[in-house]
């Protein structure tokens, strides 16, 4: 049977793709990659109408009861790039420009700062900051599962411009020369609270990525283990947010300087956004989930 | 094979002619339903009852209908998959008596999650969509009744929509936020909203007009001199409308407008940090002849928005206005922009030297401000950016208020294909 392929914007009539009941909307991308190079299949999003919902690839020409001479509307959703190219490139950037900035360059600091003694809080700082953004890029490389494999080029900018312009923010602070480093006490202590937050962070993405065998699409409500640290899943529903949330707070209290407070508070602002998705549709697909469960905040939000 | 051109009629056809020229058409092209599209399509029904002024408006998931009779009792409304009829008696266009409509629609609605609210005013009717998505006209039919509108108040553009605007639960209530607190309160509060809303725009007009007249006179009577002391001369008149501009973000925040929070705090912010922050700390920058181009650019322009926004207040539409407030910003607001520019570039070192605002360390907190610098990526970073995305929002909403106006001019021309 035939299906007309229109475009979302303007209507114009894109292809005539010849297709049999049982082609599943994945094969029918591929039908007009080869139509158009330029519209490689995760570039193409397929809707019923215009302005509906982009439609699951997996599903057939028949489970969406289209029959001869149907239309689908065809959204291009603007040239892609893998999400492991994100995020790597989001976290190399703090990495660099971070550990860049701890030597002291003349061009931020002047002349003579290199020379000038540093409190132990930062060099810790940098040690805890290079260690936090590596881990971040061997978790993307390795125990991350990507449901989606592409995004918009756009965002990467965006990301990138975020990331580091505030890792300059808070290194420029934290390794200046007339950086006030806050008691001791205070210093180590948050500093443990960090390693607890980071370890955290890292069983529950473990946890996660055994939560999924490799290839299946199956869901699954995410539960405590034998670790100590993914008990969190019994009070949120997303505790690597609260564990990252966890430690930027424990490293501002380290290091006692408002610029990583305000990058801490960002952060926190974003995951509270990401979390509230989550949960919600956590409830919607399973309903069974737990009740006692609250976002990301334990008993609050 | 297809034709079609336009009808011009001079009069509401009477029955006769409309059976004549069916009959000839009939002859000709075989169109049945013809009268009683035609007839549709004129005031009448083929009954002989008038037709009410009815404004549609939709969103990804609902048809919305506002029929514009007051003080209807019971509407008879009656919905199946494609087609609506609404019989009414109430106080319309023609005085008190029965009303009716039947429209064919475009695509298929579900009659079981449809509904209708019928209040002092208007009825207004949600129609559930079968299918979600954008329907690109309303009726089934090529023919564009005279008596059926648009209604700007609640539409949603498709962009709009796309903007995340649109809520999973779209009953009535939740979508139009300004009937929502009409409709729950007495008639006598609807008309207090607009008259604060009107004064407020009338006093922010008087204000304004006196600033742009002050600084004309002025330079009228006393030529170049004047522009020194131009703002010592109206800065508390601009200071105190400026603040009295705040209340513009909490007008949509509160529902007693339409439209968006953030762009009367962009707006609204920038303008007052410019103004207070730039202008009124730093006495060196007060007598430049920038201060008395952007003062006389702002007040202009607000010389065109305020009485737009009054008109509007009482859903008046008079085409000048409106032209005019959708057209003056376009060598205003670069014009502005550059001003404010200019400002904050003659004020760098100014800033540099007296180190008003800004925090240096060491400090126990470890906070650092460095305003020139912040002033620097601004102008680098944020200047043009901004301008742009600024100037293609109201060219966006330049199209929408000027060209859609066309649609709700009723005319006699009809098309026939």
């Amino acid at each position: 049977m035939e299906i007309g392929i229109l475009s979302t914007s303007g209507g114009k009539q894109l292809a005539t793709l010849t297709v049999d009941p049982n082609s599943t909307l994945k094969e029918l991308k591929t039908q007009i990659h080869r139509l158009k190079s330029h519209l490689y299949p995760d570039r193409q999003e397929f809707r019923q109408e215009p302005r509906g919902k982009g439609l699951d690839e997996s599903k057939t020409v028949a489970a969406l009861g289209l029959k001869d001479k149907s239309k689908l509307y065809l959204k291009d959703l603007g040239p892609q790039i893998a999400w492991k190219t994100v995020f790597l490139t989001e976290y190399a950037g703090p990495l660099f420009v971070y550990a860049w900035i701890y030597t002291r360059p003349w061009l931020f600091y002047g002349e003579d700062a290199a020379s000038q003694p540093m409190s132990q809080v930062s060099h810790i700082a940098a040690i805890c900051w290079v260690f936090h953004y590596s881990k971040r890029i061997l978790e993307t490389l390795f125990v991350h599962r990507f449901s989606h494999a592409t995004m918009p080029v756009r965002n990467l900018f965006r990301n990138c411009a975020y990331y580091w312009v505030f890792a300059a923010y808070v290194a420029y602070h934290v390794n200046h020369p007339l950086y006030t480093a806050p008691c001791q006490i205070q210093s180590y202590i948050a500093l443990g609270f960090w390693t607890v937050c980071e370890l955290g962070n890292f069983s529950i993405h473990w946890l996660l990525r055994n939560l999924r065998p490799p290839g299946s699409k199956e869901r699954r409500i995410p539960r405590p283990t034998k670790d100590p640290l993914t008990l969190l899943f019994n009070l949120v529903s997303c505790p690597n947010y609260t564990y990252e949330v966890g430690g930027w707070v424990a490293f501002t209290a380290m290091t006692q300087c408002i610029p990583a407070g305000l990058f801490a508070f960002a952060g926190f602002y974003q995951m509270v956004i990401w979390a509230i998705g989550k949960h919600r549709s956590y409830k919607k697909d399973f309903k069974d989930y737990p009740r006692g469960r609250k976002a990301i905040i334990p008993f609050v939000l | 094979m297809k034709k079609s051109f336009p009808v011009y009629l001079s009069h509401l056809p009477s029955k006769d002619t409309l059976t004549t020229i069916q009959l000839y058409l009939q002859y000709t092209c075989n169109n049945d339903s013809f009268l009683t599209s035609l007839c549709s399509l004129v005031d009448m029904t083929s009954k002989g009852n008038p037709h009410p002024f009815v404004y549609w408006a939709q969103n990804t998931s609902h048809v919305l209908l506002r029929v514009d009779l007051k003080d209807v009792q019971e509407p008879d409304v009656q919905v199946n998959e494609n087609h609506i009829k609404f019989v009414a008696t109430g106080v319309g266009a023609r005085g008190t008596q029965l009303y009716e409509f039947e429209l064919e629609l475009g695509a298929n609605i579900v009659p079981v999650s449809s509904q209708y609210r019928v209040t002092a005013r208007q009825i207004d009717i949600s129609l559930k969509k079968q299918n979600d998505g954008w329907w690109p006209k309303l009726t089934g039919s090529s023919l564009k009744p005279t008596w059926l509108k648009i209604d700007f108040d609640k539409w949603r553009s498709e962009d709009d929509d796309e903007a995340g605007l649109d809520i999973s639960s779209s009953k009535l209530d939740e979508l139009d936020s300004e009937n929502v607190v009409a409709d729950h309160m007495s008639f006598n509060l609807e008309n207090l909203r607009k008259t604060y809303l009107f004064v407020y725009n009338l006093w922010q007009f008087v204000g304004f007009t006196y600033i742009f007249s002050m600084l004309v006179f002025k330079y009228s009577t006393l030529g170049y001199d004047f522009i020194p002391v131009a703002y010592q001369s109206v800065h508390y008149p601009l200071k105190f409308c400026q603040l009295m501009q705040a209340l513009e973000i909490f007008h949509p925040l509160f529902g007693y407008t339409k439209g968006s929070v953030m762009e009367p705090t962009v707006q609204v912010g920038g303008r007052s940090i410019i103004l207070f922050c730039l202008i009124e700390a730093e006495s060196r920058i007060q007598d430049k002849p920038v201060i008395f181009y952007l003062i006389l650019c702002w007040s202009i322009i607000e010389l065109f928005r305020y009485p737009y926004y009054m008109m509007r207040v009482y859903d008046k539409d008079f085409g000048i206005i409106t032209w005019l407030r959708y057209t003056v910003w376009i060598p205003l607001y670069p014009l502005g922009f550059l001003c404010e520019g200019i400002v904050i570039l003659r004020n760098i070192p100014f800033f540099e030297e007296t180190g008003k605002f800004s925090v240096g360390l060491p400090n126990k907190w470890n906070f650092s401000f460095h305003f020139p610098t912040l002033m620097r990526m601004y102008l680098l970073f944020f200047f043009l950016p901004a301008m742009y995305t600024m100037m293609s929002y109201m060219s966006k909403q330049r199209q929408k208020k000027l060209q859609v106006r066309g649609d709700s001019i009723p005319s006699s021309k009809i098309k026939v294909n």
